[in-house]
């Protein structure tokens, strides 16, 4: 099982997995600048699963071994596309490519009426400077001087419906495509 | 009624009319069971229930569809005011709407077939696999349509029952070939659709039937057939596979196997259906319309929330 990055929700899914004695093991997978998979590393070792730890750039030599592919998300897009972390439409890319099941764990407030076809469009811009700091040779360190130069640091990805399996919410699991299902329902519910 | 009297009823009207659905032979033995029951209280009748579904599941017939009408008609049954103050009163509500589903869900298979039949042009050759009495009727159907067609029929191992079906297509008068399992391959050039039945169709679009379906659908996807499933909105089932795996056994082998088998020599029995994914099916035809494989869940959350 692999999952990508940070997110509260699936270190809680593995947490329980584990304490309901299922026999697993986790690759987190990380990634620049964030790193952000560092602290749910450390959670779920604390908590006593097994793990391993890789940078995304190595996923394509794990992915064979890998039976799932768990995915938070920061939102769900109405034509079903799966707005997340820079990177994880990646994962899902390569999972599809070596037919591993993509899950994607989302809560239905988080499904949104907007649609998106690609990154550019609508996205976070982090700090460029993050992108610097890690060389040990300044080669980047006058980067702002440089006028040809531009550092992109986007914070978000979407991922389209093809190369996710499944979304699971607390209503139930449900196919990708159908999120507007699922809008139009709680409109009913609400109105 | 004791769970051998259930078994005996649900066989009797499976022998009495050999084109019944399991599905259908079940959902009356389900009524006659709430007409007979001594239950006193709607908690009970309903436990009783669940465990006359159990007994009926468990024997040899196709456990998917039955499982889901079972759970369907339940849900239908017991989604009406309740609130007459005599139990006896409430029996009845119950069984006058278990009626009216089985009538709704006994000319399911005319919907389908007067969907279907405006897909098959004249002239064309299906490819079909193993027995459907679904695609018989839509195919019967399309004949007295005086449409123009030729059928192929995969074999179907391990019961081969492929043969029944070309028997009752050869019945009809529709002109039939039998192939080879293997054949698939080799034919599919030839053909201009395939029509599948199913077992059961399953929340992410996908379908669960004859063992050799999967194989069929991905040589189909992989030379650009459509491949078109008929199957009745009883079949669809809550439950989202994301592989082979995934399948519960009690869906793959038979009751004897699994009753005389332990785990291990499961590994060894043949499995008698498998799971295709909703990418391989172009079109699913129901008596609720013709649905894409992505307007599965729309149905299924209008039909269990």
């Amino acid at each position: 099982m692999q999952r990508y990055s940070s997110s509260s929700l699936i270190t809680k899914v593995l947490c329980d997995a584990y304490d309901k004695n299922k026999k697993f093991r986790v690759i987190v997978v990380d990634a620049r600048p964030k790193l952000e998979g560092k602290e749910m590393l450390r959670r779920l070792i604390k908590h006593g699963v097994t793990c391993s730890y890789l940078l995304i750039n190595a996923v394509s030599y794990i992915i064979p071994e890998v039976s799932k592919v768990l995915l938070g998300a920061h939102a769900l897009l109405a034509n079903g596309y799966v707005m997340s972390r820079c990177g994880s439409s990646q994962i899902a890319l390569l999972a599809k490519a070596y037919n591993v099941p993509v899950l994607v764990c989302c809560e239905t407030y988080k499904f949104c009426e907007r649609v998106q076809t690609d990154a550019f469009v609508c996205n976070e811009l982090g700090d460029p400077g993050d992108l610097v700091t890690n060389s040990k040779t300044e080669h980047l360190s006058n980067w702002r001087d440089l006028s040809s130069l531009n550092l992109l640091n986007l914070v978000y990805d979407v991922t389209p419906p093809d190369f996710v399996n499944v979304v699971i919410t607390e209503v139930g699991t449900i196919p990708c495509t159908s999120v507007p299902v699922v809008l139009r329902v709680k409109n009913v519910e609400t109105s | 009624m004791e769970s051998d009297e259930i078994v005996a009823f649900f066989t009797k009207a499976m022998d009495d009319d050999p084109d019944l659905s399991a599905a259908i032979a079940a959902i009356q033995t389900l009524i006659e069971f709430i007409k007979l029951s001594s239950a006193d209280t709607l908690v009970e009748l309903r436990e009783r229930l669940k465990r006359a579904i159990e007994t009926v599941t468990n024997t040899d017939s196709s456990v998917t569809s039955v499982s889901s009408g079972c759970e369907l008609f339940l849900r239908f049954i017991t989604l009406t005011a309740l609130d007459q103050t005599d139990f006896q009163q409430c029996k009845k509500i119950m069984v006058e709407r278990g009626k009216v589903f089985l009538e709704t869900v006994a000319s399911s298979r005319d919907k389908i077939a007067k969907l279907a039949v405006p897909f098959i042009t004249d002239g064309a050759t299906i490819l079909l696999h193993s027995k459907s009495r679904v695609i018989l009727h839509t195919l019967v159907a399309a004949a007295r349509a005086n449409k123009r067609f030729q059928v192929y029929v995969t074999e179907s191992c391990p019961d081969r029952s492929g043969l029944e079906m070309q028997r009752r297509l050869h019945q009809a008068g529709v002109p039939c070939t039998l192939i080879l399992d293997a054949a698939i391959g080799y034919i599919m050039e030839k053909v201009d659709l395939v029509m599948v039945g199913a077992e059961g169709v399953v929340e992410s679009g996908g379908i669960i039937n004859k063992i050799g379906t999967c194989t069929l659908a991905v040589c189909a996807a992989q030379m650009n057939k459509p491949l078109y499933t008929l199957a009745e909105s009883f079949k669809f089932v809550r439950m989202y596979p994301l592989n082979q795996h995934d399948l519960p056994n009690e869906f793959k082998y038979s009751a004897t196997v699994l009753k005389s088998n332990s785990d291990s020599e499961l590994l060894a029995a043949h499995p008698q259906v498998d799971y295709t994914p909703p990418a391989f099916i172009t079109l699913i035809f129901t008596d609720l319309g013709i649905l894409t494989p992505s307007a599965v869940s729309d149905e299924l959350i209008k039909l269990y929330l």
